[in-house]
């Protein structure tokens, strides 16, 4: 019986403790600096969203006009919002790439999108929503 | 790992941003993004330098190349540094990789 319930308790521990290091998979992470059009926004937070980032900020921002002659004409749209997104390293090329693709493919979606290594984090269970490995 | 572009972070008093902007156009950055935001300094730094401090900032943001980044910086020190009206402060933050950017010739 001991031996029995000895064994049962090495076949509990080892599943539990061996995933554990495996499923935190601790990469990089870094932050997503998205500039667009006020009004298409939403539509490329709803982007991000999908692609796995849990955590954006958008603020309101200004874009400085490139063009004079545009800018008197009024024809120039300024208003901006700045999308602060963190997300993890290996995600952000593709999201990049996604986010090139709606620049040039949506109407008045043109905008600029950057990363930016994060140096530090505190925070087990920050950590593992900002990587989207909530799920564990 | 060398950095192709940084992002230039400045905080400006309100109202200097296009002095900002000007100094960087002028060093061949093609637009930047503005930014209001409150500042939080020290009450007692106020009393203490006998100057006032606004808390109305700007936070202007530029992407520019790595080899323009340095004289950025020191024009933004010389324009609106901490010692004139913008009392302004400037930082560099290297940028991995970057989408959107126009590809037009630099002369302008």
């Amino acid at each position: 019986m001991r031996l029995f319930k000895k064994q049962t308790k090495k076949d509990t521990q080892t599943p539990q403790t061996r995933p554990q290091p495996l499923k935190t998979d601790f990469r990089k992470l870094k932050l997503l600096v998205t500039v667009v059009n006020r009004h298409k926004a939403d539509s490329y937070m709803d982007y991000l969203t999908s692609q796995g980032v849990n955590f954006q900020t958008a603020v309101a921002g200004k874009g400085t006009a490139s063009s004079d002659t545009l800018y008197l004409l009024g024809l120039d749209e300024s208003d901006k919002s700045v999308l602060f997104s963190i997300l993890r390293e290996d995600l952000a090329e593709g999201i990049l790439q996604g986010l090139n693709e709606k620049f040039h493919t949506l109407k008045n979606g043109k905008g600029i999108a950057f990363t930016i290594p994060l140096s530090s984090i505190i925070g087990v269970s920050a950590y593992r929503f900002l990587s989207d490995q909530r799920s564990q | 790992m060398e950095f192709q572009y940084q992002t230039i972070f400045c905080i400006v008093n309100s109202g200097y941003s296009e002095q900002v902007m000007d100094a960087a156009k002028k060093l061949g950055a093609r637009g930047g993004t503005i930014l209001n935001a409150r500042g939080t300094a020290n009450k007692n730094a106020e009393t203490f330098f006998g100057i006032t401090i606004q808390p109305e900032k700007e936070i202007v943001m530029i992407v520019v190349p790595t080899a323009i980044k340095d004289s950025l910086l020191h024009a933004l020190y010389k324009e609106v540094g901490l010692d004139t009206p913008g009392q302004g402060i400037a930082f560099a933050l290297p940028v991995d990789s970057v989408v959107g950017l126009s590809e037009e010739p630099e002369t302008k």
